[in-house]
């Protein structure tokens, strides 16, 4: 069984974790793989729905989000979360927890973020409706090594997929794109074809 | 199954019709049944005739100018050394199964070329041997995955180890590829719910490249009385065994089609073109070869090569190119006359004995339409009419060779398949002329009262 990995995309709310996560969730199933998407809001309205936005909600909906993402990637399906995992500790846990994990920081300005406010969680805090906001009112802990870094104010959520894809082939995660195989796997096909007279 | 009209496809890569509806008739009951109730008559193939690209013409209805793709490995255009192995992610246009799945007609498939890596289908495929191994995934669903290997107590892709000494053993393998091949197919079309099932055996074209020069005494490599004087032969009647049996499980109603990619003959020989190239002044290597050595483009002055070649069951020939190619050096408006000066000179080869050859030669313009064609190879060459395969590697004492370096020695491909149809429509036992792979997909269709789209190039057979 080949194992699935686990592309953790992790920034503050609204800085396009989402957007870019449904647009590599779809070139990997273009690609035939299976692949799921854990968007953590989601996941939180089906499995933990009492769970809120203090630390240790927090700590426990990304360990539910680990632990979702390990026993998919070992039945072979690539698991996409999108989560603000705000904490350098919940995402090292997860990174211990999966194999083949791949940490994309999805970093936007406070202030660009505000702008967007697609779900209307900055509004509500600017009227003291919420006051757990990480990066506002709690802290975000930026990303010391992540595999791929997209800064959405600079790039476009395709160009960022662009290169969470090319960064899982060069990690050996996925076959290059098109071409479906692993180095080693197109060596091996490759022979077997030699060995029939086709190449 | 609906109360519609369904459709089994056995497809029987490389069947040559020359023995199938031939030498071989009386002894295969179901296919001469099936050619006596239905139609039946040779199919051409693609081009070049080549598992990759023929049965992806096969079932979209196109040819390869349009899918992008001329052979299992492909050059990526403007290079010397850039290639991609043409896999399921390469076949961007509709498949039978595709336009079935989209007007929600149920389809099952096992071991139809060029299906790795699986895409979702209304129903249920097994790939091909384009997987890399039983690790990989290769069904859809994947749950499907756990029964295949249960039902085929280990499913084979493919023979392992093909080039060996060991006939035997070669033997036995293309038997329990077969067997466990048409075990997952009989056991699929009778618990899965289908109109369109379609199984896809590689063992007759295995056999035909490891066995033909046993059975087959106009083989230079022929010895009398050898112990696989009937291997041939003998296959190909439990091959209809199996197309019998599979046939038993299906209603009495659903029409069926047999089909093969291309055909299969004699290899007379191998054609080594990189050495030609370079005696006729077209290819210039860094450096003189201590002896037989592997064609790498690193070996290879590119500021004094007008062409190269790759080798296979047909050779494509490229031209260095100024302004294509890295290095190219023949100047764009001279590309028509270099070209056709290089055919001439490749339709003058001649065999051992000092014979010209009968070789065949197309340019991609000739035989291609769509977006692709400027990606194609420039020249395809078919030596002595595909009696000759193509080698491509260097440094041998002469061009013509017996002894292949890679691959086997006992056949090559031939531009003509075989198809018979029964059912929907099609009766009579009546032979039919002229038919031609891309007019297989539109028949497909057809019978299955689904719309042919209107860019399919073939046309229903009838």
């Amino acid at each position: 069984m080949e194992q699935g990995a686990v592309i953790w995309l992790t920034g503050m709310a609204a800085s396009g974790k989402s957007t870019i996560g449904a647009e590599v969730c779809e070139r990997l199933r273009a690609q035939g793989f299976r692949v799921e998407n854990l968007d953590a809001d989601e996941v939180r309205q089906h499995l933990s729905p009492n769970l809120g936005y203090t630390i240790e909600a927090r700590d426990e909906n990304t360990k539910r989000l680990a632990w979702m993402g390990k026993i998919l990637g070992r039945n072979g399906v690539h698991t996409v979360v999108a989560a603000v995992s705000s904490l350098r500790r919940f995402r090292d846990r997860a990174r211990e927890m999966c194999p083949h994990f791949v940490e994309v920081w999805v970093k936007a300005p406070l202030e660009v973020c505000k702008a967007r406010d697609p779900k209307g969680l900055y509004a509500r805090a600017e009227r003291g409706e919420v006051n757990d906001i990480a990066g506002w009112h709690q802290p975000y802990e930026e990303p010391l090594a992540p595999e791929v870094v997209c800064d959405t104010v600079a790039e476009s959520a395709e160009q960022c997929a662009d290169r969470i894809m090319a960064r899982l082939v060069e990690l050996g995660y996925t076959p290059p794109e098109g071409g479906v195989y692993t180095p080693e796997q197109e060596q091996a096909v490759a022979k077997r074809l030699g060995a029939l007279g086709y190449l | 199954m609906s109360s519609r009209q369904s459709l089994v496809l056995i497809g029987l890569d490389s069947a040559p019709p020359q023995l199938v509806f031939g030498e071989w008739r009386e002894r295969l009951p179901h296919l001469r049944a099936l050619m006596e109730q239905g139609v039946w008559g040779e199919l051409t193939s693609s081009h070049p005739p080549i598992t990759v690209p023929a049965w992806a013409c096969m079932m979209t209805g196109k040819n390869p100018g349009r899918l992008g793709f001329y052979g299992f490995r492909n050059r990526q255009p403007g290079t010397y050394d850039r290639t991609w192995i043409a896999t399921a992610s390469a076949v961007k246009e509709p498949t039978v199964w595709d336009l079935l799945s989209r007007a929600n007609r149920r389809v099952c498939l096992v071991g139809m070329p060029q299906t790795y890596p699986v895409r979702p289908v209304n129903g249920a495929m097994v790939s091909c041997f384009l997987t890399p191994d039983t690790n990989a995934q290769y069904t859809y669903p994947a749950a499907l995955k756990a029964e295949v290997e249960a039902v085929s107590e280990g499913y084979m892709l493919d023979v392992p180890d093909f080039r060996t000494e060991d006939k035997a053993r070669l033997l036995s393998d293309i038997y329990a590829l077969t067997d466990k091949q048409f075990r997952v197919a009989r056991h699929l079309l009778a618990r899965e719910p289908w109109d369109f099932f379609a199984v896809v055996a590689m063992g007759p074209d295995r056999i035909q490249h490891g066995f033909w020069k046993y059975g087959d005494p106009t083989h230079r490599k022929h010895v009398p009385g050898n112990p696989f004087a009937t291997a041939l032969a003998d296959y190909y009647v439990r091959l209809d065994e199996e197309v019998g049996a599979l046939l038993e499980l299906a209603p009495p109603d659903a029409a069926v089609i047999v089909v093969s990619d291309h055909g299969a003959k004699r290899m007379d020989g191998s054609l080594s073109i990189n050495d030609w190239l370079i005696a006729q002044g077209w290819l210039v290597l860094k450096g003189r070869p201590a002896g037989p050595t592997r064609f790498d483009p690193a070996l290879v002055d590119w500021s004094r090569t007008r062409a190269w070649a790759w080798g296979g069951y047909y050779s494509r020939v490229f031209l260095n190119v100024a302004g294509r190619e890295p290095e190219g050096i023949i100047p764009r408006e001279s590309y028509e006359s270099a070209r056709e000066e290089l055919r001439q000179a490749l339709l003058a080869v001649q065999d051992e004995t000092g014979r010209r050859m009968d070789t065949r030669i197309h340019t991609p313009q000739e035989l291609f339409s769509g977006p692709y064609v400027e990606a194609a190879p420039d020249l395809f060459v078919y030596f002595d009419n595909l009696y000759w395969r193509a080698g491509q590697d260097l440094g041998h004492e002469g061009i013509h060779s017996f002894d292949t370096e890679v691959g086997p020695d006992d056949a090559v491909h031939d531009q003509q398949g075989l198809f018979v149809m029964r059912g929907a429509g099609r009766s009579g036992g009546r032979e039919l002329t002229g038919l031609e792979i891309r007019s297989v997909a539109p028949t497909v269709l057809q019978a299955l009262e689904v719309p042919v789209p209107a860019e399919v190039e073939g046309t229903v057979i009838a």
